[in-house]
């Protein structure tokens, strides 16, 4: 997945008009990259809600800082760093909550909540038992798709630490899902 | 899943991959990204709004604190002047009265034939009661 697979040709015109102030330029925007955003922030926070929050945060936080946008940059890799940062302080701010309250997050879909099969609610266990960078980088690179550059990027981390924590999540996620069989 | 299938440095198996993206999977219709969509242009509103207020409130701030000194400057170059005034009249005062030794050097009859007697009695008494 590069950039320009991301970049639609007028992305930068859009940008451009909503740097000029033009909100329904920065709307276009939103509609462009909401459900990216959102992919970001719930590898960080894995609450709904708690990503849901973060991403309204990071709109807005990059509405304001708008004027100190690049236009030779891509939009979504900016976009997507504030979005981590969003999603990551409010991560800091969610630190009371409960390990039994993430397990359960986790284990159950948005989609369908009540209908959690067994390999599902493992993994939901497994990777909330995860440290938060590294549960991060597992869910963008082996679930969302993203490079380990992008992750480095997004994550504000060195590549080789992105591929380094990816290395270590999945090795603790088999350790945890050694018992599972599916035959 | 068997751990032949799950290797250090291979990717996680398929179902597993599966699994994790129904986890993460998010929400679906468009409804909801419109109404999220709307959500954050609505707090951009907010934004922008809190941001002029910011603007007029910087403007009320420069426009107070220049109006203060504008006061501060009035009263302070009232009072210089005041005090300018005072020390001229004052001045003045010295310099147009006689010193107590001037007044006891005067001899009685220097004094002005058109003072009457009554003017003379209330220099002498003035006199004396220095």
């Amino acid at each position: 997945m590069t950039d320009q697979s991301r970049n639609p040709p007028d992305e930068r015109a859009l940008t451009a008009a909503a740097q000029r102030g033009d909100q329904a330029a920065f709307g276009m925007l939103v509609r462009l990259h909401s459900k990216r955003a959102y992919a970001v922030a719930r590898a960080i926070v894995t609450v709904h809600e708690d990503a849901e929050d973060a991403v309204q945060e990071a709109f807005v936080r990059a509405y304001q800082a708008l004027d100190r946008f690049n236009l030779d940059q891509s939009f979504g890799p900016w976009l997507n760093r504030i979005v981590a940062n969003a999603a990551l302080d409010l991560a800091r701010r969610r630190k009371v909550r409960s390990t039994d309250e993430l397990h359960e997050s986790l284990a159950g879909s948005f989609r369908d909540p009540g209908e959690a099969d067994e390999l599902r609610r493992r993994l939901g266990e497994a990777l909330a038992q995860l440290p938060e960078r590294m549960r991060s980088v597992l869910v963008l690179h082996d679930i969302e798709g993203y490079a380990h550059s992008e992750i480095g990027k997004t994550l504000g981390i060195p590549e080789g630490t992105a591929r380094s924590d990816l290395h270590h999540a999945r090795q603790r996620l088999r350790g945890m899902l050694r018992d599972l069989r599916n035959d | 899943m068997t751990d032949n299938q799950i290797r250090l440095d291979e990717p996680l198996p398929d179902e597993v991959i599966a699994a994790g993206r129904d986890i993460y999977a998010p929400p679906g219709g468009s409804a909801y990204w419109n109404a999220l969509e709307s959500r954050i242009m609505a707090k951009l509103g907010d934004s922008a709004a809190s941001r002029w207020w910011m603007v007029v409130g910087g403007w009320a701030r420069s426009g107070l604190v220049a109006a203060a000194a504008i006061i501060v400057a009035t009263v302070v170059g009232a009072l210089l002047l005041q005090a300018r005034n005072q020390e001229a009249r004052t001045a003045y005062d010295t310099s147009s009265q006689p010193t107590i030794t001037e007044t006891l050097s005067v001899p009685a009859g220097a004094l002005s034939e058109r003072d009457g007697p009554d003017t003379r009695d209330a220099t002498f008494r003035d006199v004396i009661s220095h």
